[in-house]
């Protein structure tokens, strides 16, 4: 599952440290967005060896929710 | 009378008893091994049995040709007890053991998320065990509101045996919170562990 269509049900956030994701782990449980940390997967590759699984669908709100620069968010990718 | 016994990609003891049991009826028996410590084993057998060995290797496998002495061969009471060196892999099932609910020895933060994430990564590596035993805290991975839950659950659904310690659930008061697996005691939980060919401890 490579592609980038709409219906990939899952997308990971990827992180420059594993505090950032921690942080970022707080934030969403905050706000109620479903999410879980795992291990970033193999064919990824991250700084990080922590990743969180987001829904696709809310891949928007994330991105507002965590700004890339403050929060160290290598970027969003489909799972 | 001679009898062959072809012993390649068989694990300890496999080799050993197989060559004793031609051995109680055949004069002169050839094993052939593929790995350096069945002939070991089976020269060591050899030997205590008064039987004189000759190894040969060949292209596709080492052949022991071994000639009984005087004395008849017998199955003894140790002999049916062979040991396998450790390193080897034994028969007997894969445990997963999991003491605890952090992965590994530092900050709780750290350890409770690497747990987490070791049981969403093992859905998708192999070989899979054949039984998980959480115990001590680790039965808190078992119970609502684990963040490792759903995952362990899949795992169960898939056929794997799912243990936790009924006296650790007790002592945390979670016995009603248990949600996959099933309560187990020390009796299971000793026999289990004591008959695998391999135990994780995480």
């Amino acid at each position: 599952m490579s592609s980038c269509d709409a219906e990939t049900p899952y997308g990971v956030v990827l992180f420059r440290s594993v505090q950032a994701a921690l942080a970022a782990e707080k934030i969403l449980a905050g706000e109620k967005i479903a999410h879980k940390l795992i291990a970033v997967p193999r064919h990824i590759s991250s700084n990080c060896g922590f990743c969180l699984r987001i829904q696709w669908a809310d891949r928007e709100a994330v991105e507002r929710l965590l700004p890339a620069e403050k929060l160290g968010v290598e970027g969003i990718v489909p799972l | 009378m001679k009898q062959t016994v072809d012993a390649r990609g068989l694990l300890c003891p496999q080799p050993v008893v197989l060559t004793l049991k031609a051995l109680v009826s055949a004069d002169e028996v050839v094993t052939i091994v593929d790995n350096q410590t069945a002939v070991e084993n089976v020269t060591r057998l050899a030997r205590s049995k008064g039987c004189a060995i000759a190894i040969d290797k060949k292209a596709d496998g080492i052949y022991l040709t071994i000639h009984k002495g005087d004395a008849p061969v017998e199955m003894t009471q140790a002999d049916a007890a062979v040991t396998c060196p450790s390193g080897e892999p034994a028969a007997g099932p894969l445990v997963l053991f999991v003491p605890s609910d952090c992965f590994g020895r530092g900050p709780e933060e750290l350890g409770e998320r690497l747990m987490g994430a070791f049981f969403h990564t093992l859905r998708d590596v192999e070989p899979k065990p054949a039984t998980i035993v959480f115990m001590n805290t680790g039965v808190k991975l078992v119970v609502e509101g684990s963040r490792a839950l759903e995952d362990i659950r899949a795992l169960a659904d898939s056929g794997i045996e799912v243990l936790a310690c009924g006296t650790c659930l007790g002592y945390f008061k979670l016995m009603e919170k248990l949600s996959v697996g099933r309560v187990s005691n020390m009796f299971d939980i000793a026999s289990i562990l004591l008959k695998a060919g391999k135990i994780v401890e995480l």
